[in-house]
């Protein structure tokens, strides 16, 4: 069977650039904008999605010759869910601040579209290391936007990376404000926007 | 691909399926639960001591807290205490929905260089979710010692900022009473302060958040009149 033949890097090219899951599909915007006003909680947020879009698809498809079809959707569901409950205890366990800061979008991992979508077009077709590769890829497709949409935002709207500040205070002294408009939800959908338009650029420059 | 699956097939599927994860869930849940019960009672230290003025990390917090903390118990809008109730099961959210006279006050007590310091938790609604915090009382039981407050999901920048230093410095020194021991109560107001022993001058561009915290300062310091009026 050919067609089941992937290699690991057009998986990781695809999901990073070519098919990126946030910027080329569009998917996954709500928590984006959501969890993006500072580094921390974004990074987490980030491996919080990859572990479950990893470890979905390769469940679903260790499972993929016995689930029924009629009820796949709701087995992929139930298996998303658990994962989550999962990453949200331990989130709240180990690391109790930022679980409090990404509230219920740790929740709502369970209908990220990113997951559900990898899910329904691969781990359900494929063998079971392609699809945690690929939940492992769109995982860091959906956190490298996440990255850099939030180091912006925080960047320009804290004055600071990783709540470390690196804007020195001098530059307050002579008159330098934080931009709170970064803080807000429309900045991240405008610096989303600004991210697919240079990544389309450059993708249809290469094809010329 | 398109086995064609009995309904049969399908049920005991489903079963076994949610069976296991539930029965999986539930034991991590029940092994987890201890440290997050931790987690919640540390935050809750940690806030009472931040409405005293003392901001120490997670980590000596209940030291700290252990150190600080004297006493605390719950009384009724008389000013009674109610034995038998922890302070801390008191789950104020509900509280403030009830009338005054059915509704569980509970008292934190702190002595700080001698001196006893009353800590009051508060409940209220913001412009966009919940806002909370505590307030704490000096010896006199009229001036604001210290307080601290916090949010679910104001405006960053602009509602959000109650929850900085900076505001909650405001409150200090501020009187619940005044010279005839009449409850006045402690306002957020937007430009000229008038009285400056009851307002506080708000943030600018967060009238409604301002609004929600004074309708909750004075809903949850009201509910203790008796209390603090007996001196």
């Amino acid at each position: 069977m050919k067609i089941f033949n992937f290699s690991i890097r057009k998986i990781f090219v695809d999901a990073l650039n070519l098919n990126n899951p946030v910027t080329i599909q569009t998917l996954g915007i709500c928590s984006a904008l959501a969890v993006t006003t500072k580094m921390k909680p974004a990074i987490v947020m980030a491996l919080s999605l990859t572990f479950v879009a990893a470890f979905s698809n390769l469940i679903i498809s260790l499972l993929r010759n016995t689930i029924p079809l009629r009820i796949r959707i709701i087995v992929q569901l139930t298996v998303i869910a658990t994962l989550v409950i999962l990453v949200d205890q331990f989130l709240k366990a180990f690391a109790y601040d930022i679980s409090k800061q990404l509230s219920v979008f740790v929740g709502l991992i369970i209908t990220n579209c990113i997951v559900m979508g990898r899910l329904e077009t691969f781990g359900m077709v494929n063998k079971p290391l392609p699809s945690f590769f690929d939940g492992l890829a769109n995982g860091a497709g959906y956190g490298l936007i996440l990255i850099v949409v939030s180091f912006f935002r925080e960047f320009f709207g804290y004055g600071t990376i990783i709540d470390i500040n690196t804007i020195p205070k001098s530059l307050y002294h002579i008159g330098y404000l934080n931009n709170s408009l970064f803080i807000i939800p429309p900045m991240a959908l405008i610096l989303i926007g600004i991210i697919i338009w240079v990544q389309k650029g450059l993708l249809i420059k290469r094809k010329k | 691909m398109n086995k064609h699956y009995s309904n049969k097939y399908i049920l005991i599927y489903s079963f076994t399926l949610i069976l296991f994860l539930t029965t999986f869930l539930a034991l991590l849940v029940n092994f987890l639960k201890p440290i997050y019960e931790y987690n919640k009672k540390i935050e809750k230290y940690q806030n009472i001591l931040f409405s005293v003025g003392i901001r120490v990390p997670k980590d000596s917090v209940e030291e700290y807290f252990l150190k600080y903390v004297k006493k605390s118990y719950v009384i009724n809008y008389l000013g009674d205490t109610i034995p038998d109730i922890n302070a801390f099961n008191v789950n104020v959210g509900e509280e403030v929905k009830k009338d005054i006279k059915d509704r569980l006050l509970p008292i934190f007590e702190a002595e700080i260089d001698g001196k006893q310091k009353y800590i009051i938790p508060l409940y209220g609604k913001g412009l966009w979710g919940p806002i909370w915090g505590y307030i704490s009382i000096d010896e006199d039981r009229n001036t604001v010692y210290g307080c601290y407050f916090d949010h679910k999901s104001e405006t960053p920048g602009l509602g959000a900022e109650i929850n900085k230093q900076y505001f909650q410095e405001k409150f200090i020194g501020k009187k619940i009473f005044d010279f005839n021991n009449y409850f006045i109560g402690i306002k957020v107001v937007k430009g000229n302060i008038i009285n400056t022993d009851h307002e506080v001058d708000g943030i600018a561009g967060s009238t409604m958040t301002c609004i929600g915290l004074s309708q909750m300062l004075e809903n949850c310091l009201i509910a203790y009149k008796n209390f603090f009026q007996k001196k």
